[in-house]
């Protein structure tokens, strides 16, 4: 199966090559090679329950295959040079035989085993999965995940779903292993969660691997940035590769605005009086740092959404707030929409052609069009600021520079004012219940302000079903500060995310924060054990209302308009008897953990011992019994 | 603990806007404030009010907007006294039956009966906004300084 002596091989020659696997999948279309259609009457038998020689595989009572000649430069070692020349710093896995090829060069190739990439475990395919979506939230760039065939695929596919849904790049590499346990083997694994994937491709040489790794990549990043998928077959994982080179990549250029749009923006930006300029969601931090200049270029005052989410513009920055009055006479939009220009890059409702089984994702669908208005340009946002930038800089004539630096001091110094003031407002606001056991939810955020507001900090989870009090109270100043939501309202995603967070902040000296709802965190309680055993500075606080608080009120409301009484509510919406103790669980997992706190005075010492731990790359959980909401 | 007290009858009620129902009653309960908690606890009220009757931040969205008024004597109508509280409680489940409550949940007779709403009263009747002033909590003068100073 040597691919060694394979000449000339180009992006054309990996298209022409396996043009179902390659270019169809390029339009969404299916990759599956001739080879697999033939053994599609053996796969249609893959669904009946495995033999006894299966089960005995899988569990090791085999002997394994002879070897009759070692290989010397394994084709996952090649793999993994891709992904080292990709800049990807993790793998997460639950392990597998289907990748063993791959989790063996991770952590033994050389000269540096096991970094960039570094192999993470998970206890679970969902939580590796929103380590990746956490991790790549936090960062702007995708770290891989590797899964195995069909039944870990299966597990991954919700958390698929809602980093698809949330726009977040991460590459996926399904292990696949034609000799092994046939309820493992599919013809085409990417099937299972093509529509809410962005693209996948099934190589079936290694040269074509390699490639369809970086494509992978390369798709992921491209906007709309979502999850894609790469089969990696077990054989060519584990085939010589001789003298083959990984080839070259290309980073992608994301559609800018065209030149006459940035200059027409860069004039109308110049020459307003009260310009306005709202940041959404960018990609990495390198476009939130360019955002910034263009704002002190012009003097806009700056809308963000950086206490509600990743990649947005500091809210401590002095054009960050309403500006001097609301009566804006130019607004630009970046990844948002606004009445005047708004720049947004196609939505993932444009692959909705992936949707091959109808299955009608009813958010892909109906984001699908972006109307045609006016002033709406489709491009990506973060590369068309240079551009405009680069018009402004050749445009600004003396005076309106004096202008616009007299402009900055007086935004800043009206936006500085009116920040105090609401802050004040909104402190005001959750004084409500202050002293109260248990714990109100706007305590168990202001307490901890104090501890971290000096720190690189990152909140990891999502923070709105326990009342999200920083969006209003802390100061988001980095485009990691507050990564938002799960993108598809599904549970059980914060403990991973926040994982995946941490591990950005690892080697980075920042500290992550989780705030933890107790229906959320025991779908995959495992992801505490991945914090303990990598050292991830992670601080995870529990908002224990011990209940699925959320249901516990929609079951309320229904029994009292139906007049039965809400005495029996309670029945399979909360979590009691008995009482889950998250401190021994965390425990056990092998995280330092205190609780469960319910005196409010207790808090802020916790909160202490807490920081200090995580600030060591000690993960720490803090149990704290909450008010419900 | 056990506390007596009287009702006052024949009062009129405006709930719900437009709504005026007329109350004629006599009779009081005695209170047991342990019982009255069970019930604030069993009965779910403060899933959305909170254990001491402050609220909560966030509820679920669309259905219960605005937030539920703090359960303390004086700030809500419908806390002036067991008649008017039961009245409250009841009026939806058995006056109103071609409107349900999206709100509050109601509570006929047969769900709580009238010795437990005067439990649940006379536990209610126990909060009190006691939460200290702005200035007088360590963490959020913080906050506040650690703007001022940025
Ligand atoms: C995967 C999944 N299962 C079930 C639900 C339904 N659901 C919505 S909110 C919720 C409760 C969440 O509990 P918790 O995290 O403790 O937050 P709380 O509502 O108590 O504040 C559930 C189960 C969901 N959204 N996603
Ligand atoms: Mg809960």
């Amino acid at each position: 199966m040597s691919q060694s002596g394979k000449k000339g091989l180009s992006r054309r020659g990996f298209l022409g090559s396996t043009t179902v696997a390659g270019a169809a999948t390029l339009l969404g279309g299916t990759a599956i090679p001739a080879k697999s259609q033939e053994q599609s009457a053996q796969g249609n038998a893959s669904a009946s329950r495995p033999s006894q020689a299966e089960i005995d595989r899988d569990t090791a009572v085999v002997n394994l295959p002879q070897v009759d000649q070692t290989v010397q430069r394994p084709g996952s070692d090649l793999m993994v040079e891709v992904m080292n020349k990709l800049g990807i710093e993790f793998v997460v896995a639950n392990p597998s035989s289907s990748f063993e090829g791959l989790h063996e060069s991770i952590i033994n190739k050389g000269p540096e085993r096991n970094t960039k990439p570094e192999l993470i475990s998970a206890l679970h395919e969902g939580s590796a999965v929103d380590m990746a979506h956490g991790y790549a939230k936090a960062t702007g760039y995708p770290m891989a995940v590797m899964i195995h065939a069909t039944v870990g695929l299966q597990n991954a596919s919700m958390a698929i779903f809602q980093a698809f849904l949330d726009k977040t790049p991460m590459v996926i590499l399904v292990g696949s292993d034609d000799t092994f346990i046939r309820a493992h083997i599919a013809n085409d694994l990417g099937a299972l969660v093509r529509p809410y994937t962005k693209w996948d491709a099934k190589p079936t040489t290694l040269p074509d691997t390699l490639l369809a790794i970086q494509q992978a990549y390369h798709e992921a990043m491209t906007p709309p940035c979502a999850p894609t998928l790469v089969v990696v077959d077990s054989l060519i994982q584990k085939q010589e590769a001789g003298n083959l080179t990984i080839p070259e990549y290309q980073a992608p250029a994301p559609l800018q605005i065209s030149q006459n749009a940035a200059q027409e923006i860069a004039a109308g930006l110049l020459n307003a009086q009260n310009p306005r300029i709202n940041v959404g969601r960018l990609r990495t931090p390198e476009g939130v740092a360019l955002s910034v200049t263009l704002a002190e270029l012009t003097g806009a005052c700056v809308g963000t959404n950086a206490n509600q989410g990743p990649m947005s513009f500091p809210q401590g920055h002095p054009l960050c707030g309403p500006g001097l009055t609301q009566d804006y006479d130019f607004t630009l939009g970046l990844e948002v929409k606004t009445d005047g220009y708004s720049i947004m890059a196609p939505d993932i409702g444009t692959l909705q052609d992936r949707d091959h089984n109808g299955v009608g994702l009813a958010i892909v669908s109906s984001r699908g069009e972006m109307a045609p208005e006016q002033g709406l340009l489709v491009a990506d946002a973060q590369s068309s600021i240079q551009p405009i930038i680069d018009a402004i800089m050749a445009d600004t004539t003396p005076q309106q520079r004096t202008e616009i630096a007299s402009r900055r001091q007086q935004i800043a110094d009206v936006n500085r004012q009116q920040r105090q003031q609401e802050l004040r407002a909104q402190l005001e606001r959750r004084r409500k219940g202050w002293g109260n056991s248990p714990v109100s939810t706007a305590r168990l955020y202001a307490d901890l302000w104090p501890h971290i507001a000096n720190e690189d900090w990152c909140i990891g989870s999502q923070t709105n079903f326990s009342g999200g009090h920083h969006s209003d109270i802390w100061l988001h100043e980095k485009p990691y500060s507050c990564l938002g939501g799960s993108g598809g309202a599904g549970i059980g995603y914060s403990l991973g995310a926040t994982t995946g967070a941490a591990l950005a902040a690892r080697d980075r000296e920042r500290i992550v924060i989780g705030f933890q709802g107790d229906g959320d965190f025991n779908f995959m309680p495992g992801a505490l054990w991945t914090a303990a055993h990598h050292q991830l500075p992670m601080l995870v606080i529990m908002h224990n209302n011990r209940a699925w608080h959320q249901e516990y009120m929609f079951i309320q409301h229904l029994t009292g308009e139906r007049g039965r009484g809400t005495d029996r509510a309670h029945v399979g919406t909360t979590l009691r008897d008995p009482f889950v103790d998250y401190k021994m669980i965390a425990q056990g997992y092998g995280v330092e953990a205190e609780g469960p706190i319910s005196d409010p005075e207790q808090l802020s010492a916790a909160y202490a011992r807490g920081v200090a731990a995580v600030k060591e790359g000690r993960p720490y959980l803090i149990d704290v019994l909450t008010q419900p909401r | 603990m056990k506390l007596i007290t009287r009702d006052l009858s024949g009062l009129l009620l405006k709930i719900q806007g437009a709504v005026i129902i007329s109350i004629f009653y006599s009779g009081a309960y005695a209170q047991d404030l342990e019982k009255g908690q069970e019930i604030y606890y069993e009965n779910g009220c403060y899933t959305c009010h909170g254990y001491q009757g402050k609220g909560t931040f966030v509820l679920r969205a669309n259905i219960l907007t605005p937030t539920p008024p703090v359960l303390v004597k004086g700030k809500a109508a419908f806390l002036g006294s067991e008649v008017l509280f039961r009245t409250y409680l009841r009026m939806r489940g058995e006056q109103r039956h071609d409107k349900p409550s999206v709100e509050m949940p109601h509570y006929p007779a047969s769900v709580i009966n009238d010795a437990s709403v005067a439990n649940l009263y006379a536990f209610i009747s126990t909060f009190t906004e006691d939460e200290p002033e702005l200035e007088d909590i360590e963490a959020m003068q913080w906050i506040l300084d650690w703007e001022e100073k940025r």
